[in-house]
């Protein structure tokens, strides 16, 4: 979760450097207001001035100094330095106790790379402090794990928890694995992808709240040097050559510790005994412990006696909230009387948000849009113990959630909850629809901002699509089983195109799946269709199963025909003959690209035509008709140059240098190398205008390979050394240069040295 | 499905009452309970008490034993009634072994030099000797995170147990034929922590670490109970 406006950008820094906004006015000499409205976003482009006094405050050096300079002109966040992959949201500083956990946690790490890697796996009741633990100890063991430190939310208690598939792509995309390689490897190569990954490098992975056996067991590495954590509520006795530990309250002496390191240590001195007993009310639990001790911490006035006094009388009044086998409602519930209105509704609407995170959009709009009003709700609620944050998002613990949850339906009634949780999803679905829109060739930007959510540039819809994924889909997935086919309909449309860009998702199949399903309710085959055929993509390009593609595909075409219409009739033939074409049936594919063409033809639809186009170039190559592809690539770069304003720009780039690299190997099959070399130039000339290196890399490899077999050394190198030094290539092409270059070099040793 | 019954054998220098806060959490849970007084008077003996106890039981069981009561029920849970064992801070006894070899494979705990002697009659044979705890140091060795007044109670109501069962071996082993589950008391200072490791281990159990006293059942019952809900779920 990437800062990504200049506000959240000076939050973190300022709390990377471990500074309050008044600790940072005070080093840098401006208003604790005036750094609060700038990390606020209420101003967002700071004076010159300004920005070198915060960079004097936070002590940057000259080059991140002149990163924050120029996130001010852009009013957004820089693009994020290359650094080792740590994906570690912030631990709590105030850790106590559990030391001879710590202790076990330290031995086995030292024994990671000799054998199996270690498995370690917390468990315990909600609140025993499974989390922190595991977080504290990623942190502490960090320096054994250079390769890397990623979490992952495995959202034990969800209905629908994340699939095994798509937590080991997260892990993978963390350990800077690239789109590419991921693609490649596909669902059969990727637990293979995976095991060789945390083989290579010392990675240290933390499962945190997994359901069960089965969600945790493909993600468990064989041999190497890395490490896995993880914490559940279930013992996951399954799961076998594993180091359990179990937690549940802590012992007297650290529960003590721990209140007094949150209220003070003196104040806790003063009041030894009822610091103990407080520690006993709270059932020794850190979660509730971690309650208490921040009501204390705000309030200097109150002896501990008084608030203990007070805690066994809430204790008696409040009916006890029974979760799990734990029973914690005391504390919460007197923290949670004492909250300003605004904060205790918040608070009990936040129980409604789907995911495991809200932002300060969806806190702002259930709090009627205000969000200075829910900016402050939050820190109160963080101050207060009963939220917990990394910054820019905040987290509500399961049991406190449990606790919100029911203290809405007593005090809102149920009706009023469903109706807020109505009016969220509404909303979610509203903004993701905004925001999805912006990577349609036909909207862009949304003609009317959603207020809450600024989606001013693509970056931004991207931005709040997936940091808000959860949450939307949560919605989605609401509203769905409301039956509101209209809407789920909608949703999945507005997703099609910004479903390319985040290929790895793992939600897209059930999105449209679900769609389809909705259309179909509706009665409309058109509708029906389309969702069928993103769904036949997203199973067959997302999740590499091309044959189940084609049984989608295949719904997705009987459906266009019923409705008539010869545009999805086309893209289901295209989409016949691409997952054809991968399971090696050639001939099919064939078939499926020609009357492809013929159809999207006949409905004018510009952009599947030229991907019809393209794709019937390629099934060419495939086939060894190479006259015939010079022929059909010509043909479709003329189209493309008849269309030039009617296609979307990038669309039209990325086509163009596609159809240029059909036509290059085409020429080089033929043996034509004058137009070969002309054609890939061209290409690898119009990918350094794009920019697009990805595609560059694969051009200069069809140009090199070219230029090898015209004799023409020097440019063989040239194009093989352009493609090694190119930051973004594709790795295999990168691997393929590089392998190139080393042989030469080693060719040319012996010469050198005799010479 | 009918819930297995529970049977919960005490150890050396306790009895029953070990497990009075882990008694109400299973019967809430709908767990019929048996918590025998084991006599401690000798390894062959009081396992074949324990057995004769489980096998009134009419139908499933598993059994817990804490301490000296793992290896009672190392011995007891060959029963064919038997689902599952659970070893609490215990020793998992190799058959052929006996206390006093498993224990000597490690270092001395605090306990050793903390253990008080005294005679107690046979009938019509040479006088036993009882080994108790030194009641002043009970608590410290013990129970050192239990509420300190109920360890002191705890200390003065101990039942010794009979130097013989430590030479005793182990004549079978039922962990070999029953799914087995051990609870490791990290800051166990009764029994060496690397005794309980090694011999549930050995024995290939599903094992959990719990940074706890001795009298684990008392200190984290919680714990205690959610290994023994494990068991009969799993077993």
């Amino acid at each position: 979760m990437a800062a990504t406006t200049f506000g959240e950008y000076l939050r973190r820094l300022r709390q990377d450097a471990g500074l309050t906004l008044e600790e940072l006015a005070e080093a840098s000499g401006l208003s604790p207001r005036g750094i609060g409205n700038l990390e606020r976003g209420h101003r967002t482009t700071p004076q010159r001035g300004t920005v070198a006094a915060l960079a004097l405050g936070l002590k940057l050096d000259d080059e991140a100094r002149a990163r924050l300079a120029s996130a001010a002109r852009e009013g957004r966040a820089p693009d994020p330095a290359p650094r080792p992959a740590d994906g570690l949201p912030r631990s709590v500083e105030d850790f106590v106790g559990r030391q001879k956990e710590l202790a076990r946690l330290r031995s086995v790490a030292a024994a990671a790379g000799s054998g199996p890697a270690p498995v370690v796996a917390l468990s315990g009741p909600p609140g025993a402090g499974k989390t922190s633990l595991a977080l504290h100890a990623a942190r502490l063991l960090a320096p054994s794990f250079p390769g890397g430190r990623i979490m992952l939310d495995l959202r034990g208690l969800d209905a629908s928890p994340p699939e095994p598939a798509t937590l080991m792509a997260q892990v993978l995309r963390a350990a800077g694995v690239p789109d590419g390689e991921l693609a490649k490897a596909g669902p059969d190569g990727q637990p293979g992808l995976y095991r060789r990954t945390l083989a290579a490098r010392p990675f240290l992975v933390v499962l945190d709240n997994a359901a069960g056996e089965s969600q945790v067991r493909p993600l468990l590495p064989g041999a190497g040097p890395s490490m896995v954590l993880v914490t559940s509520r279930r013992i996951l006795s399954g799961l076998e050559g594993v180091d359990r530990l179990m937690l549940d309250e802590l012992p007297a002496g650290d529960a003590q510790a721990l209140l007094a390191g949150i209220m003070g240590r003196e104040r806790a001195a003063a009041e030894p005994e009822q610091v103990a007993r407080l520690a006993a009310l709270c059932g020794r639990l850190p979660l509730a412990l971690r309650v208490a001790g921040c009501w204390l911490a705000t309030r200097t006035g109150w002896t501990v006696e008084r608030y203990a006094d007070r805690l066994a009388v809430e204790e008696r009044r409040l009916t006890m909230l029974a979760a799990g086998d734990v029973r914690v409602g005391a504390a919460f519930g007197l923290s949670y009387r004492r909250l300003t209105p605004e904060a205790a509704r918040l608070f009990r609407l936040l129980s409604l948000v789907p995911g495991s995170g809200v932002g300060t959009a969806v806190a702002a709009h259930l709090l009627g849009g205000d969000v200075p009003a829910a900016e402050d709700a939050l820190e109160e609620l963080v101050e207060m113990g009963l939220l917990g944050t990394d910054g820019s998002r905040y987290r509500l613990h399961d049991l406190l959630r449990l606790f919100a949850r029911a203290r809405l339906a007593e005090e809102d009634g149920e009706e009023a909850a469903r109706a807020a949780a109505a009016g969220l999803w509404r909303w979610l679905l509203r903004t993701a629809v905004l925001a999805g829109r912006w990577f349609e060739p036909d909207h862009g930007a949304p003609a009317r901002q959603p207020g809450l959510v600024r989606l001013g540039t693509a970056e931004e819809a991207r931005t709040w699509l997936q940091e808000e994924g959860d949450t939307w889909l949560g919605a989605f997935r609401a509203t769905a089983a409301a039956g509101e086919d209209a809407t789920v309909v909608d949703v999945a449309e507005a997703m099609h195109w910004f479903s390319d860009q985040w290929m790895f998702w793992g939600h897209w199949p059930e999105v449209f799946r679900t769609a389809a399903e909705a259309a179909q309710r509706l009665g409309d085959p058109l509708l029906e269709a389309t969702q069928l055929n993103y769904c036949a993509w997203a199973l067959l390009v997302c999740e590499h199963r091309p044959r189940d593609s084609v049984a989608w595909s295949s719904r997705a075409r009987a459906a266009a025909l019923r409705a008539g219409d010869p545009g999805q009739t086309g893209w289901s033939h295209l989409y016949s003959a691409w997952a054809l074409g991968k399971t090696g049936s050639h001939d099919e594919a064939a078939e499926h690209n020609r009357l492809a063409a013929r159809y999207l033809a006949e409905a004018g639809d510009v952009h599947g035509g030229l991907q019809a186009a393209a794709a019937h170039g390629l099934a060419l190559i495939e086939a060894g008709r190479y006259e015939a592809a010079v022929g059909a690539h010509r043909a479709a770069l003329a189209d493309l140059d008849g269309q030039a304003g009617r296609i979307e720009p990038h669309i039209a780039a990325v086509s163009r240098i596609n159809l240029m690299m059909g036509l290059g190997r085409s020429h080089a099959a033929l043996g034509n190398w004058p137009e070969a070399t002309r054609c890939l130039d061209q290409g690898v000339d119009l990918c350094r205008r794009s920019p697009n290196p990805g595609l560059e890399s694969r051009v200069l490899i069809q140009l090199a390979r070219a230029c090898a077999a015209a004799g023409a050394g020097e440019r063989v190198r040239e194009a093989y050394a352009r493609c090694a030094s190119l930051e973004q290539a594709d790795p295999v092409c990168r691997e393929e240069a590089r392998a190139y270059l080393a042989a030469a070099d080693r060719e040319a040793e012996p010469a050198a040295r005799n010479g | 499905m009918s819930r297995p019954t529970v049977v919960l054998v005490h150890g050396a220098f306790a009895d029953a009452s070990s497990y009075a806060s882990v008694v109400p959490e299973l019967l809430a849970d709908g767990f019929p309970v048996v918590a025998p007084a084991v006599p401690n008077r000798s390894l062959t003996g009081d396992a074949a008490y324990v057995a004769s106890v489980v096998r009134r039981i009419p139908g499933p069981v598993i059994l817990v034993g804490h301490s000296y009561g793992g290896a009672v029920i190392t011995v007891a849970g060959t029963e064919e009634n038997v689902r599952g064992l659970v070893y609490l801070a215990g020793y998992a006894l190799e058959e052929g072994e006996s206390l006093g070899e498993l224990q000597g494979r490690f270092s001395d705990s605090d306990l050793a030099d903390a253990l008080v002697y005294a005679p107690f009659p046979v009938e019509g044979q040479e006088d036993g000797t009882d080994v108790s705890v030194d009641v002043e140091r009970f608590p410290e060795i013990f129970a050192a995170d239990v509420d300190p007044v109920l360890a002191r109670v705890l200390a003065v109501t101990q039942r010794p147990l009979a130097a013989r069962a430590f030479g005793e071996a182990a004549p079978v082993a039922a962990w070999r034929s029953k799914p087995s589950w051990g609870l490791v008391a990290s800051s166990d200072r009764t029994i060496n922590p690397e005794v309980e490791r090694f011999g549930y281990q050995r024995a290939g159990m599903t094992t959990v670490e719990v940074d706890s006293s001795h009298l684990v059942m008392l200190a984290h019952p919680k714990s205690v109970v959610a290994l023994i809900r494990e068991a009969a779920d799993r077993a």
